[in-house]
């Protein structure tokens, strides 16, 4: 028997040795053998691996959101939502992207981009909508927020730096406490990329770094406390209105939607305000592009009609 | 589990058979699975660290001291557990065989700093026993002392499985005191259907003097199914020491809800002659005509709504020594209280005496030790003793009428006494480490010696069992 063979068997002892880790190596070797992923450049596996974490990041986070909040499971009411937001974002930068909405069981008023495409938005928002204008552009603006992906490029810049000072932070807490420093192992070394590689299937820890569960965690306490940064929320509020209104719709609809916000009572859009930037001032930086927009551009439906008709059968707000 | 084999009753009083066989899941270990995934590995002492999920069973206070907020489970591979009762029968051994799987333990730790400092919550399900039997033994031909079997065949089906569904905080009332409480819900369920013949050639006496060839022929059936529910609040407080040490105290107790005990039992004993039919006929040779001459069938169908009584009160103390951050050594006491309340004491024979429980202290040491900082290994051994009396020796004296088969009372405290097995277990395991999580896989063993009365006569047998399991755990660090 040649030493070759030696180890062949040897490598097969091993291979059997426990379930999981048979189990494990027989993922990666189905990942290696896809054939598109292998005839891709160093350039292009490096993007196909970004959008996929961009994706596993966003399923993270609209787990997360559509089991806090419940999801509205009335399938007309999905699929009309799902028509409007998928006809919006098929006029905007990105028509290629792929686009999932959903409608959050909740009466707030307000709505989430997360990465890679999930779109949330709550029952109160569709509510407060008058039109299917008004809702194509609130669409137009998260279908932006993705697109450009504000979020995601924000978690990216934020990871090193924020996951360097959790770190730091953390392990100052464990230093300064010598009841938690002596219960402090070691820290393991880096992996090799087969270790790596499993660790990525075995934990979801993508890229160096930054792990998917650590990210939708910081995505999560984006969205719903520290909110993105003004900037980011005037750009998506253009960009909507200018995907929907290439759409066909009415060029003043997001404007109408805010300012009606701006009349609710505050439990119904504290989160919002929460996030975004003052109603006024975003109505303020749409008003600016709207002056910008040339007449033969704009068609200006408001779908007023078929928006009341879908409207009539939304199902009944909860007590409280 | 155990139950007690049939073949007394081929040649003692079928009065006996009834109670000859009471089939009970082992609830009398303690320390049947370990629980958790760096405890799975110290031998379960984990009284003195407890700092992750498994906490709300080893110790809610060591939650306090938690590092991170993690989520982890454990399973068991597989598992086995083989019990031999020597010479059981005659000459030849008897095996207990089972085998299957179970999930230790799948729990989550947050620490909750942020609303208040040195608070910590987590939850947890876990397995402390469970077993799963599906076992077909069929043998011919043996002796038991001057009487020959022809014929013996079992079939036993058990599944059995005690669990606990619970949640826990910690929190550090002194920057090195931590006390905690859990609660967790409780669940014990087994289900045990055994089928038993036997069969057996003897001379059997005629009414008129004579005697004729026969055979005795017994066959069992028995379905029993144990119910108990219940909750159990876990105390806990750890206090870190100088120079590394650390000292836990836990102490636990489950208070029954309800419970059932369901038992159906069919059991015959026919005594059949074999007489030869002489004259031929002219249609063809003498045929053999079996003529059934006694045939007894006992049916029970009883419901017991406190079998098992109270359950005992459990405390540990732990001390830990972390040497260094690549060494942690533990050790573990543990005393379970016994349970002799008024039934047992009163009536050593109703059903509840099956369930009785001695006082039972048991010891785990463990260590773990980073070979390097990506792979630390995890060892340990324990004891894992029996709950149940010793088995004591009786001497039948048949001129007073003190034998298996002519005394109740002889019967119930020199033949059917329950088993009783000391076990010592070790634990191997390795696991290997990542920024933010770690899997770790391995092995325990057990093995143990005592003593059992598995045929109901007044015979003695050396016990000797080895349990197994394969397993392994994942955990993420967040």
């Amino acid at each position: 028997m040649t030493s070759d063979s030696h180890l062949r068997r040897g490598r097969g002892r091993l291979f059997l040795t426990t379930s999981l880790l048979a189990v494990s190596a027989c993922t990666i070797k189905t990942q290696q053998q896809d054939p598109v992923e292998k005839a891709m450049t160093p350039q292009q596996r490096a993007v196909f691996e970004d959008y996929r974490m961009e994706i596993e990041v966003g399923r993270n986070m609209a787990g997360r959101l559509l089991g806090y909040y419940g999801v509205v499971e009335d399938p007309k009411l999905v699929a009309y939502l799902n028509q409007i937001g998928s006809y919006v974002a098929s006029y905007g930068d990105y028509p290629d992207r792929r686009y999932m909405f959903a409608i959050l069981k909740h009466e707030s008023v307000n709505a989430f981009a997360c990465p890679g495409g999930y779109i949330l938005v709550t029952m109160g928002a569709l509510r407060n909508a008058d039109s299917e204008a008004e809702l194509a552009a609130v669409l137009g603006h998260e279908v932006a927020h993705v697109g450009k992906r504000h979020m995601y490029d924000a978690l990216k810049r934020m990871k090193q730096k924020d996951i360097d000072e959790a770190t730091a932070k953390k392990r100052a807490a464990i230093d300064n406490d010598p009841y938690l420093k002596m219960r402090q192992r070691p820290e393991p070394e880096s992996g090799s990329a087969a270790g790596s590689r499993l660790a990525t299937y075995l934990t979801g820890k993508a890229g160096v770094g930054l792990s998917i569960m650590a990210a939708a965690a910081a995505g999560m306490q984006m969205i719903t406390e520290k909110g993105l940064d003004k900037e980011l929320e005037y750009e998506a509020d253009q960009e909507g209105v200018k995907y929907a209104v290439r759409a066909g719709y009415e060029p003043k609809a997001m404007l109408s939607f805010l300012k009606r916000l701006e009349d609710h009572s505050a439990k119904k859009v504290k989160n919002l305000e929460k996030t975004h930037p003052p109603m006024k001032e975003r109505r303020d930086q749409i008003a600016k592009l709207l002056l910008s927009l040339k007449a033969e551009d704009i068609i200006g439906a408001s779908g007023e009609d078929r928006f009341k008709k879908v409207k009539a059968k939304f199902p009944e707000p909860e007590a409280g | 589990m155990r139950s007690r084999l049939l073949l007394c009753g081929v040649t003692a009083g079928l009065g006996l058979l009834t109670k000859a066989t009471p089939l009970l899941a082992d609830q009398f270990h303690y320390n049947n699975v370990l629980v958790g995934t760096r405890a799975m590995g110290m031998g379960g002492a984990f009284v003195g660290i407890a700092d992750d999920a498994s906490g709300i069973y080893y110790n809610p206070g060591g939650l306090a001291f938690a590092l991170s907020n993690d989520i982890q489970g454990s399973a068991n591979a597989f598992y086995g557990k083989n019990t031999v009762y020597k010479k059981a029968l005659g000459a030849t051994d008897f095996t207990e065989e089972s085998s299957g799987s179970l999930t230790p333990f799948f729990g989550g730790l947050q620490k909750l700093d942020r609303y208040v400092e040195g608070l910590v919550a987590a939850f947890g399900v876990y397995y402390t026993d469970g077993d799963l039997k599906d076992q077909d033994t069929p043998i011919d031909r043996f002796q038991i002392g001057t009487t020959v079997i022809d014929r013996y065949h079992r079939t036993s089906n058990a599944r059995a499985s005690t669990y606990f569904a619970g949640a826990g905080v910690g929190y550090r009332v002194l920057n090195n005191l931590g006390i905690g409480l859990g609660v967790s819900y409780f669940n014990a369920d087994e289900l045990v259907q055994e089928f038993q013949y036997a069969k057996q050639s003897l001379r059997i006496k005629l009414s008129d003097g004579s005697t004729v060839d026969g055979w005795s022929i017994l066959s069992s059936n028995i379905r029993q199914h144990l119910a108990v529910y219940g909750m159990q609040p876990t105390l806990g407080v750890q206090v870190a020491l100088p120079s590394g040490f650390t000292a836990g105290l836990t102490v636990k107790k489950i208070f029954v809800a309800s419970q059932s005990l369901e038992t159906a039992s069919d059991i015959s004993k026919t005594l059949v002659s074999d007489t030869q039919n002489s004259a031929a006929t002219t249609s063809g040779p003498a045929t053999t005509v079996l003529s059934p001459i006694q045939n007894t069938v006992t049916k029970q169908v009883t419901k017991s709504t406190n079998p098992v009584g109270d359950l005992p009160l459990e405390a540990r103390v732990g001390l830990a020594w972390f040497a260094s951050s690549s060494f942690v050594w533990s050790l573990d006491l543990s005393y379970t209280d016994g349970v002799t309340d008024a039934d047992v004491k009163t009536d050593p024979n109703s059903v509840r005496a099956a369930y009785a429980k001695e006082a039972v202290i048991n010891l785990a040491t463990g260590a773990e030790w980073y070979i390097t900082p990506t792979f630390p290994v995890r060892f340990g051994l324990f004891t894992n003793n029996d709950a149940r009396p010793d088995v004591k020796k009786g001497t039948a004296d048949a001129a007073s009428g003190q034998t298996c088969s002519q005394s109740l009372d002889y019967y119930k405290k020199y033949c059917a006494q329950p088993d009783h097995i000391d076990y010592y277990g070790g634990s191997l395991f390795i696991a290997w480490v990542q920024p933010n999580s770690q899997i770790a896989a391995g092995i325990t063993l057990q093995s143990g010696n005592g003593k059992a009365q598995k045929l109901g006569d007044d015979a003695v047998q050396e016990v000797k069992s080895n349990q197994y399991s394969f397993a392994f755990s994942a955990t993420h660090n967040m």
